[in-house]
C-alpha cells in the first residue's frame, strides 16, 4: 500500500500562508474557516524539514463567537493510504503545530511566523533541491516570462505534448509518489484535456506580464508565478461542463534551463 | 364623511326621510298636519324643526385618566354648507383616518345631545336606537338629549368556552382573540325645516356605536427545555446502526421544581425504538410523560402517555404546567385540553428528527466512507405571556386592541452533526461538520396606538452557526473556494393583534465551489451541491 504524507490543516480567524520547506502550499482567508488535507510528499526531503505558517492578519475577537466554528490554527503532519478517504477525525497524526495564544497575550507583531522542524529518513533527492539559486534580476525575469509565454502558447493551442515536454521533471518525480507512472500520467492528462476541451469549451485567460507576481521560494531555487489579482495560478481558463481549469506551476532552473518541477 | 347636509326641504318633505310620526294632537289629528276644518283655507305650513349640532359621548368622556375628548361632535356650517366634525385622527401615519363610529367598552352609556337650531315640532326630534338582534328591540326616543345604555353580548365568553373542546385547542383558543364588536345603530332625526333664508338643514344623522367586550385575557406558556438527541453511525460497516442511551436532568426552573428526562434508544435489524420519559414536578404534583417513537417490523409504535401522581386527569395537570389561560385574572386553564398542545410540540420534534433519515439516505449512497449523524433538537422551550383585550383610546372615540407580550421562547433549536461520503467533482469525498440553527424570540412588546410604530409584528430570522468541511481521497486534494453554504434558514413571526405565532425552519441547500487540486493534471474548479434544501417544518404554533 502506498502511503501519502499530507497535512491536516484547520484554520479560522487567521489569514496565513503555509510553507513546507519554503514551498507555499496554501493560503487561508481571515474571515472564513479553512480546512484541507493537502498532500506534500514532493516537498519533503531527507534529514531536516520545516513546516511554517506566516500569519498576515488576525480576525478581531468579536468576529469569532460560534463554538462550533472556533478560532484555531492547527497544522498536523499525517500519513494515510493513497486514494482513500480518511474520515475527519481519524487522521494518523505524526506531529504538527498549533498557534493558540492565551486571551491575555499581547497580539503578535504581523506578519508573525510559527514553525517547527522534524527529521526524516533518507529518501529521494528532488531536482529543485539542487536547482540554481535565482535572483529576480531583469535578465532572469525576462527569460522567465519567455518561458511562461511558451507554456501559455502550448495551453492556448491545446498542445499537450508541448506542455508535457516542459514538465518532464514534475512527471518523473511525482508519478511514483502518487501511485502512477509518468507514461500513465501523461495519458491521463491527454484524456482529461480532451474532456475539458470538448465542444470547443476550452479557453485560456490572457497572460499579462504586469499582472504576474513572481514568488521566490525554497531558498531561491523555486519560482511560483501568481496572479496579482487573487494570488491564484496564472494559467487558467474555462472548460466544458461549467468547469474552470487551472494549472499551478513551480519553476526551477535545471542545468541552465527553466523547467516545471511541480 | 358620508353624510351630507340636506337642502332645506320643500313644504312637503320627501317620503321616507321624515322622522317618525309625531304625537297625536288633542284633537286627534296628527300634529304636523293641518286640521280638517281649515284644510282648505290655509296653505300648508311646516313649522321649523332642525338642530345645529349633534354630540356623542360616553360615560368616560372628559373624565381625567379616561377619555380626553368631551364629545364627538358634528355641526352644520351654514356658510360652507357642510357638516363639520371635531374628530381626532390618529397620529399614527399607518392609520391616519379613524372610524367615525363611536366605540366603547361594555357596559357604557352613550349620551346623544342635539343643540341649536330653530326649534322643533312637537315630539321632535327623535332618536331611533337599533341594538344588535340578540340585545333587544328597536326603540324610538323623543327629544333633543338622550342617555342610552349599551352593552355587549353578556354570555359571549361562556358560549364560546363551551365550544372549546369541540373546536380543539387552537381554534378554541383563537375564539377569544378580539371578537367582533356589537354594533348599535343610532339614527337622530328632525324635519329639517328651517326659516328662509337658511339654505341648508342638518335634518338627520345616522351613527353607529360599536360596543366591545371588556375582558382582558392572558395566556402563558412555560415549557421546559427538553433537548432530544438522536445518533446514528456506521462504525465503518454498512447497515449496522447503533443507538445510544442518554439521560438529562434539568433543574432550571420556571414554575417547576424538578425535571428529569431519561432517554433510551435501541435498534436491531427490524426495530428502531426511541423512548423518552420526562417527569416534571412542582408544588402541584408530578407528571410523568412517556413518549415513544418506534417502528417494529415496519409498524409504527409511537405513543404518548401521561401519568400524574396526584391528579385524576393527568393530562389536565400536565397542561396546567405548560399552558395557562386567564380571563380578568381568573384561571380557566382547565377548560382547555392543552395536552393537544403538548402533542403538537411532540409532532414538531418528530419532524425535525426526520433530518436524520435525510442524512442517512445521503450516507447510504457511499457506504464505504464512514458516516455518522447526530441530530439534537429543542422545540418550544421557554416562556411566553400574552395579554390582550379591547380598551378605549384616551385620545378619541375609538377602541384599540390592547396587547402585551413578554416572550423568551426558543421556538426551535436544532443541531446536526454530520459526516458522510459523496461524489464530488467525479471523485469520492467526505462531507463533515456541524450546523446549528435556532429560532428564538425574546422581548417585551405592548400596544401603543399613539405611537407611530413599530408594527405589531415581530419577525426573527434564525441564528445559524457551525461549519461544514469537505475532504477528498488522499493524493489530489480538494480546496473549498470561499465558504460552503450550509445551515438553516427560516423565520419566526409573531403577530400581536390578534396573536399568532408562525415559524418555519428549513435545512438550507449545502452548496459550495470546490477545486480539485491535482498533482499531475489540470486542477478543476466547479460549484457543487452537497445536499438539497430540505423543508423541516412550517407551522402556525398559536
Ligand atoms: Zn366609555
Ligand atoms: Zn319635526
Amino acid at each position: 500500500m502506498t502511503t501519502v504524507d499530507y497535512l491536516n490543516v484547520s484554520i479560522h480567524g487567521y489569514a496565513c500562508e503555509l510553507f513546507v520547506n519554503g514551498a507555499p502550499i496554501l493560503r487561508t482567508p481571515v474571515d472564513t474557516p479553512y480546512t484541507a488535507i493537502p498532500s506534500v510528499g514532493e516537498w519533503l526531503v531527507s534529514g531536516d524539514n520545516e513546516i511554517a505558517v506566516r500569519i498576515d492578519a488576525i480576525a478581531p475577537p468579536t468576529a469569532i463567537v460560534d463554538p462550533l466554528s472556533p478560532r484555531r490554527l492547527i497544522v498536523q503532519r499525517c500519513v494515510g493510504p493513497l486514494g482513500e478517504v480518511v474520515p475527519a477525525g481519524e487522521d494518523q497524526v505524526v506531529d504538527g503545530l498549533t498557534f493558540a495564544p492565551l486571551p491575555d497575550d499581547p497580539p503578535p507583531t504581523l506578519p508573525h511566523r510559527v514553525a517547527y522542524n522534524f527529521r526524516l529518513p533518507p529518501g529521494p533527492t528532488w531536482a529543485w533541491q539542487t536547482a540554481a539559486v535565482l535572483s529576480l534580476d531583469m535578465a532572469t525575469t525576462a527569460e522567465l516570462f519567455m518561458f511562461l509565454d511558451a507554456l501559455h502558447a502550448d495551453l492556448v493551442e491545446g498542445d499537450i505534448p508541448g506542455l508535457l515536454s516542459r514538465q518532464k521533471i514534475k512527471f518523473a518525480e511525482l508519478a511514483p509518489l502518487y501511485g502512477t507512472t509518468p507514461e500513465a500520467a501523461r495519458a491521463a492528462l491527454e484524456q482529461q484535456f480532451s474532456e475539458l476541451a470538448k465542444d470547443g469549451a476550452w479557453t485560456v485567460a490572457p497572460l499579462r506580464h504586469e499582472e504576474v507576481r513572481l514568488h521566490l521560494c525554497c531558498g531561491g531555487r523555486v519560482i511560483e508565478p501568481r496572479s496579482a489579482r487573487d494570488d491564484g495560478p496564472v494559467f487558467r481558463g474555462l472548460a466544458a461542463d461549467g468547469n474552470a481549469w487551472s494549472l499551478p506551476v513551480f519553476i526551477s532552473r535545471i542545468d541552465g534551463m527553466f523547467e516545471v518541477v511541480r | 364623511m358620508t353624510q351630507r347636509p340636506a337642502p332645506r326641504p320643500a313644504p312637503r318633505p320627501a317620503p321616507g326621510k321624515t322622522p317618525p310620526a309625531a304625537l297625536r294632537s288633542n284633537a286627534g289629528q296628527p300634529a304636523n298636519k293641518p286640521c280638517a276644518t281649515c284644510q282648505k283655507q290655509q296653505p300648508r305650513k311646516v313649522p321649523p324643526c332642525d338642530f345645529d349640532k349633534l354630540e356623542f359621548s360616553c360615560s368616560h368622556c372628559g373624565k381625567p385618566g379616561k377619555r380626553e375628548i368631551v364629545s364627538l361632535a358634528f355641526w352644520l356650517d351654514q356658510g360652507r354648507g357642510m357638516i363639520m366634525t371635531n374628530r381626532v385622527n390618529s397620529p399614527n401615519p399607518r392609520q391616519p383616518k379613524v372610524t367615525d363610529r363611536f366605540e366603547v367598552i361594555d357596559p357604557d352609556t352613550i349620551t346623544v345631545k342635539a343643540s341649536g337650531g330653530p326649534g322643533y315640532s312637537p315630539g321632535h326630534p327623535t332618536l331611533t336606537v337599533v341594538p344588535p338582534a340578540s340585545l333587544g328591540t328597536t326603540r324610538v326616543l323623543r327629544g333633543p338629549s338622550h342617555q342610552v345604555a349599551v352593552k355587549y353580548e353578556p354570555n359571549w365568553f361562556q358560549t364560546r368556552l363551551n365550544k372549546v373542546n369541540q373546536l380543539g385547542f387552537f381554534v378554541g383558543l383563537r375564539q377569544f382573540f378580539f371578537p367582533p364588536a356589537a354594533v348599535w345603530q343610532f339614527a337622530f332625526a328632525a324635519c329639517g325645516a328651517r326659516p328662509a333664508p337658511q339654505r341648508k338643514a342638518f335634518y338627520g344623522w345616522k351613527h353607529k356605536v360599536a360596543v366591545y367586550p371588556p375582558d382582558i385575557f392572558k395566556i402563558g406558556l412555560s415549557l421546559p427545555s427538553v433537548r432530544k438527541k438522536e445518533r446514528a453511525n456506521s462504525s465503518g460497516t454498512e447497515g449496522k446502526v447503533r443507538y445510544d442511551n442518554s439521560s438529562v436532568t434539568d433543574t432550571r426552573g420556571m414554575a417547576r421544581t424538578s425535571h428529569s428526562v431519561k432517554e433510551e434508544m435501541r435498534t436491531s435489524s427490524n426495530t428502531e425504538l426511541y423512548r423518552r420519559t420526562e417527569s416534571v414536578g412542582n408544588s402541584r404534583g408530578t407528571v410523568t410523560q412517556t413518549q415513544q417513537l418506534g417502528t417494529i417490523r415496519g409498524r409504527d409504535y409511537s405513543s404518548d402517555r401521561y401519568e400524574g401522581s396526584d391528579a385524576p386527569d393527568s393530562r389536565k395537570l400536565a397542561t396546567a404546567k405548560s399552558f395557562t389561560f386567564t380571563r380578568n385574572g381568573k384561571d380557566w386553564t382547565s377548560s382547555f385540553k392543552a395536552a393537544e398542545f403538548i402533542e403538537f410540540v411532540f409532532t414538531i420534534r418528530k419532524q425535525v428528527l426526520g433530518l436524520i433519515e435525510f442524512f442517512k439516505a445521503l450516507g447510504r449512497k457511499m457506504p464505504k466512507i464512514g458516516w455518522s449523524f447526530s441530530v439534537e433538537v429543542d422545540v418550544c422551550a421557554g416562556s411566553l405571556e400574552y395579554e390582550w383585550g379591547y380598551k378605549e383610546w384616551p385620545k378619541n372615540h375609538t377602541v384599540y386592541r390592547y396587547y402585551k407580550l413578554e416572550v423568551s421562547l426558543t421556538v426551535v433549536s436544532a443541531k446536526a452533526e454530520i459526516a458522510f461520503g459523496l461524489e464530488l467533482l467525479s471523485a469520492k469525498a467526505q462531507v463533515y461538520g456541524a450546523v446549528t440553527g435556532e429560532l428564538k424570540i425574546t422581548g417585551t412588546r405592548e400596544a401603543n396606538p399613539d405611537r407611530t410604530g413599530p408594527a405589531a409584528t415581530i419577525s426573527v430570522p434564525p441564528t445559524v452557526g457551525g461549519e461544514i468541511g469537505v475532504r477528498g481521497a488522499l493524493g489530489d486534494w480538494v480546496e473549498v473556494v470561499g465558504k460552503i453554504n450550509a445551515g438553516f434558514e427560516g423565520a419566526a413571526v409573531i403577530e400581536l393583534a390578534p396573536f399568532s405565532l408562525k415559524a418555519n425552519l428549513d435545512l438550507s441547500e449545502g452548496k459550495g465551489t470546490f477545486t480539485a487540486k491535482s498533482k499531475l493534471l489540470f486542477s478543476v474548479t466547479k460549484s457543487a451541491t452537497l445536499w438539497d434544501k430540505r423543508p423541516i417544518w412550517a407551522k402556525t404554533i398559536l
